[in-house]
């Protein structure tokens, strides 16, 4: 992949990338961290699989973000950068309006937020959902649903604490 | 499991809940600058994009902020009487320093660049110097706006785009497009030309059409941009048969003008030059640095000629350096201990960079997956895999700690910038040593300024780190 043919291929994907990282940095980082990710897609752009670019590109992103925010907090404690789950956007990321989902969401696990958001506010199919996390689309399927079944329940928890 | 969870109602009720995200529109000098580097990109290229384009991000400052307070009436007499005071919430301090006594308000954006996803234990060989020194503090002045800059380079360059037809950003970050010439001005005072000069390459060999496909969950309404329709592109360049590029000596010549007739006056002494080959182009670029105390800093200009001999790039910031007065230092060896607090990191000029690569490193212990420059992802062993199951016993991990042995300290001039956007010049030591059996790696630049003279930021509070499987 030339130049001319990486510009071409990611150029769509300036948008979804840009609300990717909104969601999940200071809105005043994403330019700069969406250059850091098309800078590592270059760099391993022939790893890319096929049809897969913008999956990949938020697999990239995540470890991009998770980087940014162990910078921000702390250095040393730094074996979470392998970890892309640490780049899950929180409820307050999401801006979620009040109510028994944000609750919900929010007491989930960062792999749960993690799978979830990619599938809800990314748009990513199953198959994509494994790509950005670099895991089988079988293992993706299983875990979307478990994230599911967690964020269900605790929807319901939430609503019978209610009642 | 329907594939986009179109009629899965516990993931729509998730979508409706989330408010509309107001993403900044990203620019595709994104992806060229991405693409420009070579394709294994060295720490020096890494470093040296950085710094173009976005990259000191001040706009980002206020909520990163760091420092305060820096009195050295009280420390060190024979020095200047400088303040500098926290400016965080923007009330400490007017934003700057006329004469001694004067207050500034600064903060800093910390950028380590080390592979921090190791632990270093950084000790300092005791052959390092314990000498103590002086070095001056420069406020680094704008004497051109954003709009001034952008008029002067753009009517340098022959753009013909008029400023009012170009997009400007909410950060201040103005670009032109003509045709193949971009150029962007940020609030650094930097700018960046670019000319996409594709004559540059060998002949193409393969032509191709980008396969450009919409998805329909991120366009529900199928509608598609004209920026994503099909391209037919060049797929494979053949070998370049001849090469216009400046000699040296030219080069030199060029580079001095060019500066020159932007607003950078420098020697041709002062130029270092770099060569690129790769099989189907060819560049050279002549850099040169603003100078403080006689030491090359991070405000560098650069010119790249492409194969045709056209200026394909050229960058450089239009600033102006004030020294606001003199500070004491510490030795070199009192600085090794500033290398685990990132607080007192601050950016150079690239040929710090250039003297050692913290590359091997991770090549050596393995980097994560996704930023290594091996063509196949791998994980290191020592990080659980990812697997499906409850969340309810996470596992504390320790990083790899790597002994990290400080040879040698150059003086540098670093750069930190403050939540105001204003940016100083700090005396400074790029730290040189050896880790992992690799020699001459830089461990970082710190900040060489005494205690007392900048009070930092409270750490934040670290908590255990822990896997979430």
């Amino acid at each position: 992949m030339d130049q001319q043919e990486f510009v071409a291929a990611f150029r769509e994907h300036l948008t979804p990338l840009s609300k990717y990282l909104t969601r999940r940095v200071d809105r005043s980082d994403v330019e700069d961290l969406a250059a850091d990710v098309f800078e590592i897609a270059w760099r391993k752009r022939e790893s890319c699989p096929p049809d897969m670019q913008l999956a990949w590109l938020y697999r990239i992103a995540g470890f991009v973000v998770a980087n940014h925010r162990r910078k921000q907090g702390r250095r040393g404690f730094s074996l979470q950068l392998l970890e892309t789950d640490t780049s899950a956007p929180s409820a307050e990321d999401l801006a979620l309006s009040a109510g028994s989902v944000s609750d919900a969401f929010g007491m989930l696990s960062q792999a749960d937020r993690q799978v979830l958001s990619l599938i809800a506010f990314e748009g990513l199919s199953v198959a994509q959902a494994g790509v950005a996390l670099g895991i089988s689309a079988n293992s993706a399927s299983q875990r979307i649903k478990r994230a599911r079944e967690r964020l269900a329940k605790k929807m319901s928890d939430d609503l019978s604490d209610t009642e | 499991m329907n594939e986009n969870f179109e009629h899965d109602k516990l993931i729509q009720e998730l979508r409706k809940a989330a408010k509309p995200v107001r993403a900044p529109k990203l620019s595709e000098d994104a992806l060229l600058s991405a693409s420009s580097a070579p394709a294994k990109t060295s720490m020096r290229e890494h470093i040296a994009m950085a710094r173009s384009s976005t990259r000191f991000s001040l706009a980002g400052a206020a909520a990163v902020v760091a420092i305060s307070a820096l009195i050295l009436g009280s420390l060190n007499t024979g020095h200047a009487n400088i303040h500098i005071s926290l400016g965080s919430s923007g009330a400490q301090g007017p934003a700057g320093v006329s004469s001694t006594s004067d207050k500034v308000s600064a903060g800093y954006q910390m950028r380590p660049y080390m592979p921090a996803f190791l632990a270093y234990k950084f000790y300092a060989d005791s052959t390092l110097s314990k000498n103590e020194g002086s070095g001056n503090i420069y406020r680094v002045d704008q004497p051109l706006s954003v709009a001034e800059i952008m008029k002067k380079v753009s009517e340098y360059f022959g753009l013909k785009t008029k400023l009012e037809e170009t997009s400007s950003s909410e950060d201040g970050i103005r670009q032109l497009v003509d045709g193949n010439l971009f150029l962007t001005v940020n609030t650094l005072g930097q700018f960046v030309y670019w000319n996409n000069d594709t004559q540059g390459w060998g002949p193409c060999i393969r032509e191709g059409k980008a396969n450009v496909t919409v998805d329909k969950n991120l366009n529900p309404n199928g509608t598609t941009d004209a920026s994503a329709a099909p391209t037919t592109y060049c797929e494979e360049h053949g070998p370049y048969t001849q090469t216009k590029l400046p000699s040296d000596s030219e080069a030199k010549t060029q580079a001095v003008k060019l500066f020159s007739d932007l607003g950078f006056s420098v020697n041709e002494s002062d130029i270092s030059l770099d060569r690129y080959n790769d099989p189907s182009f060819a560049t050279l670029s002549a850099t040169a640095s603003l100078k403080a105390d006689g030491l090359p800093t991070s405000f560098e200009w650069k010119v790249t000629w492409s194969n045709t001999g056209q200026i394909e790039n050229m960058s450089g910031y239009a600033v102006k350096l004030v020294n606001v007065g003199s500070v004491p230092t510490i030795s070199p060896t009192a600085a090794v201990d500033r290398l685990s607090d990132h607080r007192w990191s601050a950016w150079s000029a690239s040929n710090y960079y250039f003297a050692g690569t913290p590359w091997n490193v991770y090549k050596t212990l393995g980097m994560p997956a996704g930023l290594d420059d091996t063509p196949n992802v791998v994980t290191p062993s020592v990080v659980a895999q990812p697997s499906v199951g409850p969340t309810d016993s996470p596992t504390p991990v320790e990083p790899p700690l790597v002994d990290f042995r400080v040879l040698r300290g150059e003086l540098a001039m670093g750069t930190i910038s403050d939540s105001k956007g204003q940016t100083w010049i700090l005396p400074s030591y790029a730290l040189y040593g050896d880790a992992n059996n690799d020699t001459g790696l830089l461990a970082g630049i710190v900040l060489a300024v005494q205690d007392g003279v900048i009070d930092l930021p409270t750490m934040p509070a670290v908590s255990p780190l822990l896997l979430p499987y």
